[in-house]
Formats: structure tokens, C-alpha cells, sequence
């Protein structure tokens, strides 16, 4: 009894001393952890252009071609001569990967440069709608015409605001809402993809629970797709998650928003028809290395400060991180596009998995496939906080709807429907915390 | 030793008198010069400049003559200084909202400016509307005054003075907009810059940054890297050189007019010296530059002011970056 009486206060001695000696510096470690949202390849520039930085530990030649592949990604394509149709368009988005993802944050939604995906109502959302297929390209080169044109409209009702659009084809026919189902598409910033391309997929996986078995109800759900080879991939990348890699990604903008062939490998610059590509391999896979290789920022505030702790606190007790999961691990690939991507404890607040977002984000286009319309992808939400240090005109959410964060939680629905009445229901300091803390991301 | 204390003394004692003076300036002061003394009288420029290249294109389409048609020309080169020197703070407004590529796309598409220009059809305001912005702006109007073999104000075609009124209008919309969207309390410059003045003092130095890594990496590197003088911006004018040269005193008032070089000196003395050194050594640089380098590409001399010019404002453009993280 006496000895174990010796042991137990022992214990409690090391417990004690352990608490005096290693609390701390966890605590330091998890501070310096949560603000390096990317890891070592994270920024600590805050600036309108911290979209834009490099990513922080990329080897000296790596540095020079992320630096060498920058200015292709702002160029600017015009129609050539080269064969018919040669260069951009003749139907088209943009004309620039830089006019979507303006300074690599979110896009001109508001000058009307942005895309709009549709489909017929009828059935699952998942039929294309004739003579425009599932992208509307409002734009066109000399002598074409644009599939159609759009008419937006903002409509407010209470504090939230939807839009209204009339899509109206060249020859004047106006295409009727309940036919067809037409959803803006903003640009997401494009920081931290090289890292979320590198999280395994067993680790995505682990967190599916389709039919929500552990009864919390949320059931992430992960897209399967195939990625440029034909091999079947987890979808990661897009609203909806419909592309497993960002080459397949940049492949999809040359070739939908820009109206630009691209190749099929290395050897052979020609597309699958056997066409010239408008596009090089070097370069499609320049502008993939960029958008790989790009910083994520820094968050604003450490760990360790009342704006992180408290808000933090109220993202957790309300189970906002059961989708925005707020921590990830990247794997370890030799062959990665650079070495500072494997390895890396990040930050980006995201499953990668889709869910039900209930009926007011139903936008009523099923795209690849997808069952559902009202399922998004759980978005990423490092550099939050600085969407409109980048690009003050821009809103929240898929279409822009949201003017403030504050206005993107409360469209939340469906599997966050309880995390949303839960912060309606929080007094304000509470709220305050919440917000100061996504603010600051 | 006591000596010693004497001479540490009185240097703590200028140290602090001399910081004493600099500690006036606050980043407040910072922000609001930049947007006061900077932004604002810069963009005024750009609208006078292009009100007088509208009016010079007016008088050109409604009296044909070689005398109109010179002004024209000069009148674009004279715009397009006061464009150039602002790329420094092509944030905000001219990035966001799209007056940037309005105004300065690049390359012209001269597929479709030419179809357009050589059409039989009557070419109305509509039809510039309907343009796309690479072929507008200025160097769409670039493109008609100097890249068409215009020798002579009569080989202008009813299509090219049709479309040197329509854009010349709309060039200087754009500049009025662009001074409209940064002017005024609800304007970008005081609802936005000023509202955090730490990030105003951010944002000068990644436009500072990100406008001397562009002409080292884009306008100097992609034309000279593929020898190739169709990518240089504003070949058709010739206009290249004084282009660069406008960008880097854009750069240097950006430093020096938003008092932004006196309050780095509080926060890092020697990097704020290095900084001024390396602007100054690539404004040098730049002005031995030809003002035309469409012929220049293979030219030895040419080639190692180029290469000297991209190493002085990569170093500046990466002094600026480790600036910007201390301060």
C-alpha cells in the first residue's frame, strides 16, 4: 500500500513535471503548426499578391521554372493562323488563365467574366443541354457567334442575395429557368494545390461515411473519376470535385474556357483527333508546375493568441471541422513536382469529400455524373481571410452569392444545417470569435 | 571608457533625435501619400494624357493631314508614359476591375483587328465593343498608327479612322474610370488602402516587387530569352525601351513619393539603402537602352545592358520581397 502509494505520487510528480516541461513546447509546436498553413512551403507575405508567391523551399532550380512558367500563365491567346480554328476560341471563356483567377484568387465575377454551368432540368441534371452541352462559352472569335448570352441579376431577399439569370441564344430565344439549370462558377484561389494533389487517398477515404454510419450527421462522399491516363482516381480538384489532378484540371481550362487544343503527351503535339495542339506540352505542363508549386499564406495570427484559441474553439464546438477537417498530412512521392510538397502538415480546413448541401445551394446541375445537385466539394478555407485583400469585388461560395463569410455559413444547409442554427444561434461575442478567427486565415 | 560612453551617448542621442524625426512618419502617412500624392495625380495624368490622345485621334479622323497624323503619334507616345509608369500600383481597381487589360492588353490580336479593320463592312462603335480587349486599347491604337504601313495620313482607310475615334474614346473612358474607382471616400484608395495602413505599406511593395520581376522576367525575358521581337511589348511603335524605362520610374516614385523609403530606413537601414541603389542602377541601365529594340535583339552592346538590367532588378525586386517581410 505504501509502495503504491510512492508509485501514484511519482506518477503524479511526472505527470506534473511533464505538463511544466512539454505543454509548452507542444503548445509552440501546435502554434507554429496551425499558422504554417502549408507547411514549409508556407508564406508569411499578406499582401494582394501573397495568392502569387512561390512556394516557400523550392530548390533553386525548382524556383526558376515555377519563375519561368509565371508569364504563361497570364498570356494572353488570340486567334492564329496556324490551321482552322488555330489559337484561342473560336468559343470561349477567356482568353488568359489570369483572366478567371485574377491575381490567383477568386475571378471577375462581377465585370461578368465567369462561367456558367447548365444542364436540362429534366431528369437527374445530368443531361447537357442541347447545342451548349454542360458550359455555357459566352464568348467567341471574329466571325463565330457565343453559344448565348447572360443577363445576371442579384436578388435580395432578407440579408441574403441569389441570382437571376436570362441566358438568351443568338437567335433570340430565351432559354426557360424551369428547363434549364444554369449555375455561375467563380474561380477558386488556386494556393495549396500542390499539397491537397498530395494528401493519399487512403487518408481522404478514411473519412467517407456515405451512409453515415457513426451517425453525426455528415456522410462525405468521394467522387470517383479518371484523370488523364484513363486510370479510375479520386476526384479532389473543382466545385464538385470532378478532376483528380491538376493536370487533368489545366487540361479541362485550355481546352472548355479557352477553346485551346492541347496535346496528349510529350512526343506527340497533337490532340486525340489528331490535330495540331494549340497548346505545347511544355507548356501545359509549365502551368500545371505553376499551379502546383504555389505558396499557401500564412494565417494572420499565431496559435497561441485569444483570436485563434477562441475562434477556433466556437469552429469545433459547433462541428464545423467535421467537413473543414482542419488538419492534413501529404505523402511522399519521389517523384514529386517539388520536395517541399511530401511530408508537410497542412492546414486547409477541408475533407476533399462532397456533401449534401441542402436545397438552397442545389444548383440543379449534376455535372460528370454525379448523382446529386446539391452536393459541393467541402471548400478549402486557407486564405480566407485574404479573398478580398486580393480582390475586393468578389463574394463567397460557388456563384459569388455571399457578400460576407457571415453570409456563406448561413447559406449552409443540408449535412451543415445543424452547425448553421447552432451559429445562429450563438450570441455575438461568439459569433465575433468565429469570424475574426476565418478572418484571419 | 568614459569616452567611449561619450561617443555611444551622443551617437544614442542623434540615433534617437535622427528617429525621433522619422518616427513622425506613421504607416498611415504612408498610405495616405501613396494613394494622395501618388496613385491619384498619377491617374489624373493618365486621363489628361489620354483626353489629348482622343482629341489628337479626333483630329486626325475628321482632318487627314500629315500634321495630325504626327501629333497622333506623338500624343501616344506621351499617353503611353503616363500608362507606364503606374504598373508599379496596377493593384486594386486596374487588376480587379479590369481596367488593365482595357487599356494595355497584350499581344494585339491582329488576326482579328486586321479582318476587322479590312472589312468591307462599316466598322461603328459597336463593332469596337465587340472586340475583344487584344484588340483595343493601346496597343490596338498602336497597332493602327505605326504597325500598319501608314506611311501617310491618306493611306488611312475609312475603317482605320473609324476605329481610331471609337478607340480612342474608349481608351480615355478607361482612364476616366480607373481615376473614378480609386478617387473619393467610398474609392478604392480610401475605403480600401487606407482602411488598414499596414497593408497599404504590403501592397507597395509587392507592386513594387511584382512590377520590376515583370519587366526582368516578361518584357526584357520572353522577347530576348526566344530572340524573338514580336514579343516585345510595343513593337510596333518602337516604343519598348522608354516603355521599360517608364516602369522602373513608376517604381522609384512609388519608393519615394509615398514616403515608404524614409519609414523602412526606421525599420532596416541597410536594406532600405540597398533597395534605392538598386532602383536607381536599373533606371541607369534602362535609359541606355535604345528606345526601340525590335532590331536590337542580336546586339552585343544591347545585350549586356539587358543582362545587366535583369540582374539589378531581379536583386531589387528580391530586396524589395525580404523588405517587405521585416516591416
Amino acid at each position: 500500500m505504501k509502495i503504491r502509494s510512492i508509485i501514484f505520487i511519482i506518477l503524479i510528480l511526472i505527470s506534473l513535471l511533464g505538463s511544466v516541461f512539454f505543454s509548452p513546447f507542444q503548445a509552440k509546436r501546435l502554434v507554429e503548426n496551425m499558422q504554417l498553413a502549408g507547411g514549409s512551403t508556407t508564406t508569411f507575405s499578406r499582401s494582394f499578391a501573397a495568392f502569387e508567391i512561390p512556394a516557400e523551399g523550392l530548390t533553386d532550380q525548382e524556383l526558376k521554372r515555377h519563375t519561368d512558367t509565371d508569364p504563361l500563365f497570364d498570356r494572353s491567346h488570340i486567334p492564329l493562323n496556324d490551321h482552322k480554328n488555330a489559337g484561342l476560341g473560336p468559343l470561349h471563356n477567356a482568353k488568359s488563365c489570369s483572366a478567371c483567377h485574377v491575381l490567383n484568387g477568386r475571378g471577375r465575377a462581377v465585370l461578368g467574366e465567369s462561367l456558367f454551368r447548365v444542364s436540362l432540368n429534366k431528369g437527374n441534371g445530368d443531361q447537357p443541354v442541347p447545342y451548349i452541352g454542360f458550359q455555357l462559352q459566352d464568348r467567341a472569335t471574329l466571325g463565330y457567334e457565343p453559344e448565348a448570352s447572360v443577363v445576371r441579376e442579384w436578388i435580395t431577399k432578407g440579408n441574403l442575395r441569389r441570382l437571376r439569370t436570362t441566358i438568351t441564344t443568338p437567335a433570340g430565344d430565351v432559354l426557360p429557368l424551369e428547363e434549364v439549370a444554369r449555375s455561375l462558377r467563380i474561380p477558386p484561389p488556386l494556393i495549396g494545390l500542390g499539397l491537397l494533389e498530395a494528401i493519399p487517398e487512403k487518408d481522404i477515404l478514411v473519412n467517407e461515411d456515405i451512409n453515415d454510419e457513426n451517425n453525426d450527421g455528415i456522410s462525405g462522399k468521394a467522387v470517383r473519376t479518371t484523370d488523364e491516363n484513363g486510370i479510375n482516381r479520386l476526384g479532389r480538384f473543382g466545385w464538385k470535385a470532378t478532376s483528380a489532378t491538376l493536370h487533368q484540371q489545366t487540361v479541362d481550362a485550355y481546352n472548355e474556357d479557352m477553346g485551346l487544343t492541347t496535346p496528349i503527351g510529350p512526343e506527340i503535339n497533337k490532340t486525340i483527333e489528331g490535330i495540331p495542339a494549340d497548346i505545347s506540352w511544355e507548356e501545359l505542363d509549365g502551368v500545371t508546375y505553376y499551379s502546383q508549386t504555389l505558396a499557401t499564406p500564412a494565417t494572420a495570427q499565431r496559435a497561441d493568441t485569444q483570436v485563434v484559441r477562441a475562434g477556433f474553439k466556437v469552429f469545433n464546438d459547433h462541428k464545423c471541422a467535421g467537413c473543414h477537417i482542419a488538419k492534413q498530412q501529404t505523402g511522399f512521392n519521389a517523384n514529386a513536382v517539388a520536395g517541399v510538397i511530401n511530408n508537410q502538415t497542412i492546414w486547409p480546413y477541408t475533407d476533399l469529400l462532397i456533401h449534401d448541401m441542402g436545397p438552397g445551394l442545389d444548383d440543379g446541375v449534376a455535372e460528370h455524373g454525379l448523382g446529386e445537385t446539391f452536393e459541393w466539394r467541402t471548400t478549402p478555407l486557407w486564405g480566407l481571410g485574404l479573398t478580398k485583400r486580393v480582390n475586393h469585388y468578389v463574394g463567397f461560395l460557388h456563384d459569388g452569392r455571399a457578400r460576407t463569410i457571415e453570409e456563406a455559413i448561413l447559406w449552409h444547409g443540408g449535412e451543415a444545417e445543424e452547425s448553421k442554427n447552432q451559429y445562429v444561434a450563438l450570441n455575438k461575442t461568439r459569433k465575433n470569435q468565429l469570424l475574426a478567427w476565418l478572418g484571419q486565415l | 571608457m568614459k569616452k567611449s560612453l561619450g561617443i555611444f551617448g551622443a551617437l544614442a542621442i542623434s540615433s534617437s533625435v535622427v528617429t525621433g524625426c522619422l518616427d513622425n512618419i506613421s504607416q498611415q502617412d504612408v498610405g495616405n501619400s501613396m494613394v494622395d500624392s501618388v496613385v491619384l495625380p498619377s491617374y489624373s495624368r493618365l486621363v489628361n494624357a489620354s483626353q489629348e490622345l482622343n482629341i489628337a485621334l479626333q483630329k486626325l479622323v475628321n482632318n487627314p493631314s500629315q500634321v495630325t497624323f504626327n501629333k497622333a503619334k506623338v500624343s501616344w507616345r506621351s499617353a503611353r508614359k503616363t500608362w507606364e509608369i503606374t504598373e508599379a500600383w496596377a493593384y486594386g481597381p486596374a487588376e480587379t476591375l479590369g481596367f488593365d487589360p482595357n487599356l494595355d492588353d497584350w499581344p494585339v490580336s491582329i488576326n482579328e483587328l486586321a479582318s476587322t479593320l479590312d472589312s468591307k463592312s462599316k466598322l461603328t462603335s459597336r463593332t469596337l465593343q465587340n472586340l475583344d480587349t487584344t484588340s483595343r486599347g493601346f496597343h490596338g491604337i498602336e497597332y493602327v498608327l505605326f504597325g500598319r504601313d501608314n506611311n501617310l495620313a491618306e493611306d488611312l482607310s475609312p475603317n482605320e479612322l473609324s476605329y481610331l475615334k471609337f478607340a480612342g474614346e474608349d481608351l480615355e473612358n478607361n482612364a476616366d474610370g480607373l481615376l473614378d474607382a480609386w478617387s473619393g471616400s467610398d474609392g478604392f484608395g480610401s475605403s480600401v488602402l487606407n482602411a488598414d495602413p499596414s497593408n497599404a505599406i504590403a501592397d507597395i511593395l509587392a507592386g513594387m516587387e511584382g512590377c520590376l520581376a515583370e519587366v526582368a522576367d516578361g518584357k526584357l525575358g520572353g522577347p530576348f530569352d526566344a530572340n524573338d521581337a514580336g514579343e516585345l511589348e510595343s513593337t510596333f511603335s518602337g516604343n519598348t525601351g522608354t516603355d521599360i524605362v517608364f516602369n522602373i520610374r513608376g517604381v522609384k516614385t512609388a519608393w519615394e513619393k509615398s514616403k515608404l523609403k524614409e519609414y523602412a530606413s526606421i525599420k532596416n537601414d541597410d536594406l532600405s539603402r540597398t533597395l534605392s541603389g538598386q532602383i536607381d542602377e536599373s533606371l541607369k541601365l534602362a535609359k541606355r537602352l535604345p528606345v526601340s529594340l525590335n532590331d536590337q535583339l542580336n546586339n552585343q552592346r544591347t545585350l549586356a545592358i539587358v543582362n545587366d538590367l535583369r540582374t539589378a532588378l531581379t536583386s531589387a525586386a528580391e530586396t524589395a520581397g525580404s523588405l517587405a517581410s521585416e516591416i
